[in-house]
């Protein structure tokens, strides 16, 4: 199926949750925050969120910045 | 003398806020925070890329520091709100420095957005610092939307050349009852001892010292003269005046008193 994921459209698997698709992405879960079809999540939430079609999913994390 | 700043009931001590990017690395950046005594530190929020194992920066920013979270790369307000969100979200506190560009040439900030955003971020407690053009209009509609100081620009950002604003800073030192923090465009500690001088609250500076040769040392020389100008401005400096005026006695010493 088909999901955006920080702007770009990516192929993933049925039933994935938002915890297995940042650990497939490499990346340190204390680091990131997801933000999924406008709403964010908290880290307890990550578990539970199985993705769907056409899903909307925003990965940032904090960099320097002036 | 107790002169803190203060910022939404916050006592600050150091009047030169300090922003992250662009050091060479975090240990860096840590070094120039500690060595200036910086309190307030500016971070961003970005995509993150796969794979992405880098080090977190809130990890090199000592305890007990005011995390504000610039909204940089936000284009209009609903961008900004999105974003300030996301950054109260991931623990980074309520501070926000709204900055929203949508002028790519010469990144400067659009005033009308972001007093949109400051309504907005206010009501749902954020402290907003919004960056600005320093308009006086636009600085009573942020203040009057709730904004906790508003940050005019000297130049625009990166540009190192200095308070190139100074007569509608000042114009906002008299007339805004708010902390006037100087955001951007500042490349030397004499221009930010300037600002100090003119009754600025704050400078905001990052560029200049992260891009310095040493930036550790020249945080510290940015926080000195943001010391320096604002003792300056509390002991009310002497008028200038045309004609000199003798610092000592000029009267007869070696000379006779009837030639």
């Amino acid at each position: 199926m088909i999901i955006k994921i920080n702007g770009q459209e990516v192929n993933v698997e049925e039933g994935l949750t938002i915890s297995r698709l940042v650990a497939q992405k490499k990346l340190c879960r204390d680091h990131v925050v997801v933000e999924y079809n406008g709403r964010i999540l908290q880290l307890a939430d990550w578990e539970n969120i199985f993705l769907k079609e056409a899903d909307i999913v925003e990965i940032v994390s904090f960099v320097g910045g002036g | 003398m107790n002169d803190a700043l203060l910022i939404a009931g916050r006592e600050i001590k150091s009047r030169f806020f300090l922003g992250t990017g662009k050091f060479a690395s975090y240990a860096q950046m840590r070094q120039a925070i500690e060595v200036s005594g910086a309190e307030v530190i500016t971070v961003a929020l970005r995509r993150v890329e796969q794979g992405s194992k880098t080090d977190n920066i809130l990890d090199f920013i000592p305890q007990g520091k005011i995390l504000m979270l610039n909204t940089s790369g936000a284009r209009d307000a609903s961008e900004a709100i999105r974003i300030a969100r996301l950054g109260r979200a991931a623990g980074c506190g309520d501070w926000v420095k709204i900055e929203i560009i949508s002028d790519q040439k010469f990144l400067l900030p659009d005033n009308v957005e972001t007093i949109k955003a400051t309504e907005v971020l206010a009501k749902d407690g954020f402290v907003v610092m919004p960056y600005m053009n320093p308009d006086l209009m636009d600085a009573r509609r942020l203040r009057d939307a709730g904004a906790a100081s508003v940050m005019p620009l000297g130049a625009p950002i990166g540009t190192n050349k200095g308070l190139r604003t100074r007569e509608l800073v000042s114009i906002l030192v008299e007339e805004i009852d708010l902390p006037i923090v100087v955001d951007a465009g500042l490349g030397l500690p004499s221009q930010a001892a300037e600002v100090m001088e003119l009754g600025c609250g704050a400078v905001l500076v990052n560029t200049a010292v992260a891009t310095a040769e040493d930036p550790v040392v020249m945080a510290k020389a940015f926080a000195l003269a943001v010391e320096a100008g604002r003792y300056a401005y509390l002991s009310g400096p002497s008028q200038r005046s045309e004609g000199a005026q003798a610092s000592s006695p000029l009267t007869g010493f070696l000379r006779k008193a009837e030639e």
